[in-house]
């Protein structure tokens, strides 16, 4: 028995220098990533790599001031931000279908906007950028399909984190929101939205993209000049001065939600011990409200928006996350109706 | 200041590596910080570089004139005359960690890291003086501080010449007049104009 655990103590002795050495690459490569993550964003800030972006312009019908006539059809506008598992505004999981197809259901005149992808100044898919497309395009189909190389899958989520946090950076947040809160304003011209119509706008971040969902609603709300709501599910928020702009914050989230959990950590504006942060104020004051949905997990099963895990209501998790927001958008809506 | 003492500085400099030290710490600190300051002003490729040149040489003068009041402090406290030279090559070790000021690049986190890596860095000067003239910690770091503080009263005196001065290698090194804050980009939207980020865009 000694022998052995001489043996496997000198087999454990032999390979410490070479786990080491394994550990210090991954922590230097995860640096120089998150590094080069930032320095890209400044990069097309600057004009320093090709601008490919195609943007609709705000001339024309859709950016001419609302008529009356117009402002009386107006419909209900909500835009979705996707969460860090994605790559692309066009890739859903079958969860998220039929969740966004269920709060449409329940919120009449309702028009979705799902087409910008919150991980990209340039509303680029991953599997589209010039240079690492098709290594995520790789990495996407060892994920779809589930075998043993499932795991570099979170190779995606890594990369969507660090953009969530260059979002939430003082340095680079204002440049990386302005460009995204550019698309998300050209998706909803695009999608029959006017300015100047008054028609109120909800933003739905979910995971990662309720942070970029409040951080772009300051820009949205001083153009649009109309009211506008975020609503954060399970998301990874930071104390965001667009919260002193918009007109409220619903943060919803699921008990067994360890992401969202790690938002309030990470975030020292979040913490209790700070009553005069930007956050606990406006949560004193009722701009934020936080609500709890139920025991949801932040992702797959039993996740918010999983439709075969029940409540003891009878009620899907799906069911119970869509109706809430279906509840709180369409509430949204009759309070800041425009006035024809 | 006889050629022995030239000899003994260009030694500790250049031969020792306290310069390389110190200009590494630079060029670090020059891409932790100003690189960001220099993009958001959409400066061209060319003139990054010769603002990162000289913000590094700008940083070197400052270590050096750091050093050099802390020499000048602990003779005062000290009443010793320690070399400059020898001071200088103790010092200079306190840059190494300032070889990670490129750190504070990483989104959100790394803003914190440029006060951590300063903490450590003084740290090291201060058993540095303390290492060079054998004397306990808290004359170190009484010199050190009288150093700093020396150094904070000569910027005070000095501060609307070096504002000039900055404001004048800002705009030859830049092209720009203007130096503009992330916070005060003019983030907004043209409705007259066929880019809506046309508006922050002419920033130029």
């Amino acid at each position: 028995m000694i022998d052995l655990l001489r043996v496997l103590a000198g087999w454990l002795m032999a390979i410490a220098p070479y786990v080491f050495a394994i550990l210090l690459g991954l922590i230097l490569v995860f640096l120089l990533a998150s590094i080069i993550i930032a320095i890209v964003v400044l990069f097309w800030w600057a004009g320093w790599t090709d601008h490919r972006v195609v943007r609709h312009a705000l001339t024309g019908a859709s950016a001419a001031p609302a008529t009356r006539a117009v402002v009386a059809q107006q419909r209900i506008f909500m835009v979705y931000l996707s969460g860090i598992g994605h790559i692309s505004s066009t890739y859903s999981t079958r969860y998220e279908d039929a969740f966004l197809a269920a709060i449409a259901a329940q919120v009449p005149d309702l028009i979705i906007v799902g087409d910008v992808f919150p991980f990209s100044v340039q509303n680029e898919s991953m599997i589209s950028e010039r240079r690492l497309g098709w290594f995520w395009s790789w990495i996407n189909a060892q994920r779809l399909r589930k075998g043993r190389l499932k795991f570099a899958g979170d190779l995606i989520l890594i990369r969507n984190i660090l953009y969530t946090a260059v979002s939430a950076d003082r340095r680079y947040g204002p440049v990386y929101n302005y460009s995204v809160a550019t698309l998300i304003l050209n998706s909803l011209l695009h999608q029959g939205y006017r300015l100047g119509s008054g028609a109120p706008v909800t933003l739905l971040g979910y995971s990662g993209g309720g942070q970029i969902a409040l951080a772009t609603a300051g820009y949205l709300k001083t153009t649009l000049k109309a009211p506008v709501q975020v609503i954060s599910l399970g998301g990874v928020v930071d104390a965001h001065p667009a919260i002193d702009r918009i007109d409220a914050l619903y943060h919803l989230y699921g008990t067994k939600d360890r992401w969202e959990r790690l938002g309030q950590c990470i975030f020292p504006a979040r913490w209790p011990v700070a009553p005069w942060s930007r956050w606990n104020r406006a949560v004193a004051g009722g701009k934020i409200t936080v609500r709890c949905l139920g025991p949801m997990a932040h992702e797959g099963r039993h996740s918010y928006m999983d439709d075969s895990a029940m409540l003891a209501s009878g009620q899907s998790y799906m069911a119970h996350t869509a109706t809430s927001i279906a509840g709180l958008v369409h509430q949204f809506a009759m309070e800041h109706e425009p006035i024809a | 200041m006889n050629t022995s003492f030239w000899n003994s500085l260009w030694q500790t400099l250049f031969v020792q590596g306290a310069a390389l030290t110190i200009v590494l710490a630079g060029l670090s600190d020059g891409l932790g910080t100003q690189s960001i300051v220099l993009l958001v002003n959409r400066i061209t490729p060319l003139r990054f570089a010769i603002n990162l040149v000289l913000s590094i040489m700008l940083y070197v003068l400052g270590a050096l004139a750091w050093i050099a009041a802390i020499w000048l402090a602990t003779r005062v406290v000290l009443r010793d005359a320690m070399p400059l030279p020898q001071l200088i090559g103790a010092v200079s070790l306190a840059y190494v960690p300032l070889w990670f000021s490129v750190l504070a690049l990483i989104p959100y986190l790394g803003q914190a890291i440029s006060p951590l890596l300063n903490g450590w860095s003084l740290v090291l000067a201060l058993f540095a003086v303390r290492q060079v003239f054998q004397v306990g910690l808290l004359q170190a770091l009484a010199g050190t501080v009288l150093g700093w503080l020396s150094m904070l009263l000569v910027r005070a005196v000095v501060s609307q010449p070096a504002a000039r001065l900055d404001h004048w290698l800002w705009a030859i090194t830049t092209g720009r007049d203007t130096r503009i804050d992330v916070d005060h980009l003019p983030l907004m939207w043209s409705t007259d104009d066929d880019d809506p980020a046309r508006g922050a865009k002419d920033t130029r």
